[in-house]
Protein backbone atom coordinates (compact mmCIF):
# COMPACT_ATOMS: atom_id res chain seq x y z
CA UNK A 1 0.00 0.00 0.00
CA UNK A 2 0.84 3.58 0.36
CA UNK A 3 3.47 3.87 2.99
CA UNK A 4 5.36 7.34 3.38
CA UNK A 5 8.50 7.32 4.82
CA UNK A 6 9.06 10.68 6.80
CA UNK A 7 6.56 11.70 9.07
CA UNK A 8 6.68 15.37 7.41
CA UNK A 9 5.36 14.46 4.39
CA UNK A 10 2.42 12.31 5.94
CA UNK A 11 1.35 15.10 7.55
CA UNK A 12 1.88 17.90 5.01
CA UNK A 13 -0.35 15.22 2.31
CA UNK A 14 -3.26 14.51 5.25
CA UNK A 15 -3.53 17.94 6.14
CA UNK A 16 -4.12 18.57 1.88
CA UNK A 17 -5.95 15.92 1.55
CA UNK A 18 -8.69 16.76 4.46
CA UNK A 19 -8.84 20.65 3.33
CA UNK A 20 -10.32 19.13 0.34
CA UNK A 21 -12.63 16.91 1.43
CA UNK A 22 -13.43 17.15 5.56
CA UNK A 23 -16.76 14.88 5.54
CA UNK A 24 -15.56 12.22 4.08
CA UNK A 25 -11.73 11.42 5.03
CA UNK A 26 -11.31 9.45 8.06
CA UNK A 27 -8.15 8.82 10.13
CA UNK A 28 -7.01 5.46 11.73
CA UNK A 29 -4.40 4.05 14.24
CA UNK A 30 -3.95 0.49 14.26
CA UNK A 31 -1.92 -0.48 17.25
CA UNK A 32 -0.05 -4.08 18.20
CA UNK A 33 1.50 -4.62 21.61
CA UNK A 34 3.09 -8.11 20.44
CA UNK A 35 4.57 -6.46 16.96
CA UNK A 36 5.42 -3.34 19.26
CA UNK A 37 4.24 -1.26 15.80
CA UNK A 38 1.64 1.30 15.21
CA UNK A 39 0.39 2.17 11.72
CA UNK A 40 -1.79 5.30 10.89
CA UNK A 41 -4.03 5.48 7.89
CA UNK A 42 -5.69 8.61 6.48
CA UNK A 43 -8.16 7.48 3.50
CA UNK A 44 -10.90 9.61 1.54
CA UNK A 45 -11.77 6.48 0.39
CA UNK A 46 -10.06 7.33 -2.96
CA UNK A 47 -6.30 8.11 -2.06
CA UNK A 48 -4.50 6.18 0.99
CA UNK A 49 -2.16 7.84 3.10
CA UNK A 50 -0.16 5.25 5.23
CA UNK A 51 2.61 5.55 7.96
CA UNK A 52 4.32 3.06 10.09
CA UNK A 53 6.15 3.73 13.27
CA UNK A 54 7.83 1.52 15.40
CA UNK A 55 9.71 4.19 17.91
CA UNK A 56 8.35 5.77 20.85
CA UNK A 57 9.26 9.47 19.69
CA UNK A 58 6.92 9.49 17.25
CA UNK A 59 4.11 9.22 19.70
CA UNK A 60 4.46 12.89 20.34
CA UNK A 61 4.01 14.16 16.91
CA UNK A 62 1.11 11.78 16.09
CA UNK A 63 -0.88 12.92 19.42
CA UNK A 64 -0.18 16.73 17.87
CA UNK A 65 -1.49 15.89 14.77
CA UNK A 66 -4.44 14.09 16.68
CA UNK A 67 -4.76 17.28 18.54
CA UNK A 68 -4.81 19.29 15.39
CA UNK A 69 -7.53 17.08 12.96
CA UNK A 70 -10.09 16.76 16.21
CA UNK A 71 -10.01 20.77 16.41
CA UNK A 72 -10.22 21.01 12.83
CA UNK A 73 -13.41 18.77 12.46
CA UNK A 74 -14.92 20.08 15.30
CA UNK A 75 -14.89 23.94 14.50
CA UNK A 76 -17.45 24.90 11.78
CA UNK A 77 -14.65 26.52 9.15
CA UNK A 78 -14.56 24.96 5.71
CA UNK B 1 -20.02 -19.81 25.65
CA UNK B 2 -21.61 -23.12 26.51
CA UNK B 3 -21.46 -22.58 30.08
CA UNK B 4 -23.36 -18.95 29.90
CA UNK B 5 -25.38 -21.26 27.96
CA UNK B 6 -26.38 -23.72 30.53
CA UNK B 7 -26.68 -20.91 33.17
CA UNK B 8 -29.13 -18.84 31.67
CA UNK B 9 -31.09 -21.94 30.76
CA UNK B 10 -31.15 -22.40 34.30
CA UNK B 11 -32.16 -19.26 35.46
CA UNK B 12 -34.93 -18.78 33.17
CA UNK B 13 -38.42 -20.59 33.28
CA UNK B 14 -40.05 -19.17 30.39
CA UNK B 15 -39.26 -20.59 26.81
CA UNK B 16 -39.53 -17.27 24.64
CA UNK B 17 -37.17 -15.27 26.71
CA UNK B 18 -34.86 -17.80 26.65
CA UNK B 19 -34.38 -17.27 22.88
CA UNK B 20 -34.10 -13.88 22.56
CA UNK B 21 -31.04 -13.88 25.67
CA UNK B 22 -29.37 -16.29 23.49
CA UNK B 23 -30.07 -14.15 20.38
CA UNK B 24 -28.78 -11.20 21.82
CA UNK B 25 -25.32 -12.58 23.36
CA UNK B 26 -24.78 -13.70 19.93
CA UNK B 27 -25.08 -9.97 18.84
CA UNK B 28 -23.34 -8.91 21.80
CA UNK B 29 -19.96 -8.98 20.10
CA UNK B 30 -21.00 -7.76 16.76
CA UNK B 31 -22.81 -5.03 17.23
CA UNK B 32 -21.56 -1.18 17.62
CA UNK B 33 -21.96 -0.17 21.24
CA UNK B 34 -22.07 3.64 21.85
CA UNK B 35 -20.99 4.82 24.95
CA UNK B 36 -20.45 8.40 26.43
CA UNK B 37 -16.71 10.01 26.48
CA UNK B 38 -15.50 8.81 29.64
CA UNK B 39 -16.98 5.30 29.22
CA UNK B 40 -15.38 4.82 26.01
CA UNK B 41 -12.18 5.51 27.30
CA UNK B 42 -11.75 3.35 30.19
CA UNK B 43 -13.45 0.82 27.56
CA UNK B 44 -10.57 1.82 25.07
CA UNK B 45 -7.65 0.97 28.13
CA UNK B 46 -9.25 -2.27 28.71
CA UNK B 47 -8.97 -3.07 25.39
CA UNK B 48 -5.45 -1.72 24.93
CA UNK B 49 -4.61 -4.02 27.74
CA UNK B 50 -6.78 -6.42 26.47
CA UNK B 51 -4.16 -6.67 23.62
CA UNK B 52 -1.33 -7.09 25.03
CA UNK B 53 -0.70 -10.39 24.31
CA UNK B 54 -2.96 -10.68 21.43
CA UNK B 55 -4.72 -8.80 18.52
CA UNK B 56 -4.48 -5.58 17.24
CA UNK B 57 -6.52 -2.10 18.43
CA UNK B 58 -7.86 0.61 15.84
CA UNK B 59 -9.26 3.72 16.61
CA UNK B 60 -10.65 5.77 14.56
CA UNK B 61 -11.40 9.22 14.16
CA UNK B 62 -14.28 10.80 11.65
CA UNK B 63 -16.25 14.13 11.33
CA UNK B 64 -19.82 14.41 11.91
CA UNK B 65 -22.27 16.74 10.85
CA UNK B 66 -25.19 15.11 13.03
CA UNK B 67 -27.20 13.67 11.01
CA UNK B 68 -29.69 11.29 11.43
CA UNK B 69 -31.42 10.55 8.37
CA UNK B 70 -30.25 9.81 5.27
CA UNK B 71 -29.60 12.77 3.04
CA UNK B 72 -32.61 13.08 0.47
CA UNK B 73 -31.89 13.00 -3.18
CA UNK B 74 -33.87 15.91 -4.01
CA UNK B 75 -32.12 18.82 -1.96
CA UNK B 76 -34.08 20.81 0.07
CA UNK B 77 -33.84 24.45 0.63
CA UNK B 78 -33.88 24.22 4.19
CA UNK B 79 -30.19 23.92 5.16
CA UNK B 80 -29.21 24.19 8.40
CA UNK B 81 -25.83 24.89 9.53
CA UNK B 82 -24.33 21.81 11.05
CA UNK B 83 -22.95 21.49 14.26
CA UNK B 84 -19.99 19.21 13.72
CA UNK B 85 -18.65 16.88 16.04
CA UNK B 86 -16.25 14.19 16.30
CA UNK B 87 -17.08 10.22 16.36
CA UNK B 88 -14.18 7.90 17.92
CA UNK B 89 -14.73 4.13 16.99
CA UNK B 90 -12.01 1.71 18.72
CA UNK B 91 -11.89 -2.25 17.35
CA UNK B 92 -10.86 -4.94 18.79
CA UNK B 93 -11.17 -8.30 17.07
CA UNK B 94 -15.46 -8.18 16.91
CA UNK B 95 -15.79 -5.85 19.92
CA UNK B 96 -16.59 -2.38 18.56
CA UNK B 97 -17.16 0.44 21.02
CA UNK B 98 -17.65 4.50 19.92
CA UNK B 99 -18.25 7.65 21.18
CA UNK B 100 -19.21 11.01 19.95
CA UNK B 101 -17.44 14.19 21.01
CA UNK B 102 -18.84 17.58 20.18
CA UNK B 103 -16.80 20.86 20.46
CA UNK B 104 -18.03 21.83 24.24
CA UNK B 105 -16.36 18.53 25.26
CA UNK B 106 -13.77 17.99 23.40
CA UNK B 107 -10.75 19.55 24.91
CA UNK B 108 -11.68 17.67 27.90
CA UNK B 109 -11.80 14.52 26.10
CA UNK B 110 -8.76 15.70 23.78
CA UNK B 111 -6.43 15.87 27.20
CA UNK B 112 -7.68 12.48 28.78
CA UNK B 113 -7.50 11.21 25.07
CA UNK B 114 -4.20 11.60 24.78
CA UNK B 115 -2.77 10.42 28.23
CA UNK B 116 -4.82 7.38 27.44
CA UNK B 117 -2.81 7.10 23.97
CA UNK B 118 0.53 7.30 25.24
CA UNK B 119 0.56 5.39 28.23
CA UNK B 120 -1.28 2.42 26.35
CA UNK B 121 0.91 2.06 23.49
CA UNK B 122 4.46 2.22 25.32
CA UNK B 123 5.85 -1.65 23.26
CA UNK B 124 7.22 1.22 21.10
CA UNK B 125 10.96 1.00 20.96
CA UNK B 126 12.50 4.17 22.22
CA UNK B 127 15.97 5.30 20.46
CA UNK B 128 18.64 7.38 21.84
CA UNK B 129 20.43 8.07 18.38
CA UNK B 130 21.57 11.77 19.68
CA UNK B 131 23.59 10.29 22.95
CA UNK B 132 25.11 7.47 20.16
CA UNK B 133 26.12 10.19 17.11
CA UNK B 134 27.63 12.13 20.40
CA UNK B 135 29.62 9.11 21.51
CA UNK B 136 30.51 7.75 17.73
CA UNK B 137 31.74 11.26 17.52
CA UNK B 138 33.80 11.59 19.80
CA UNK B 139 35.69 8.12 19.48
CA UNK B 140 36.35 9.32 15.98
CA UNK B 141 37.72 12.12 16.90
CA UNK B 142 39.74 10.54 19.59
Amino acid sequence: MTFIKSWEDFEKAAEKLYLANPMKVRYTMKYRHIDGALVLKFTDDAVCLQYRTEVQQDLKKIDRFMTNLMRHMVSSDK
Amino acid sequence: FCQNFRLLSAQLSDCSDFRIIFLNRNLDRQTMVVLENSAFLTALTLMYQKARLQGSVRVTLKRYDGRKKPIPRVEQSNKEEPEYSCIFRATLGSKKISTIVTADLLSEFQTTFSSTIRSNMDGLKKQKKSKGKRKSKAMATQ
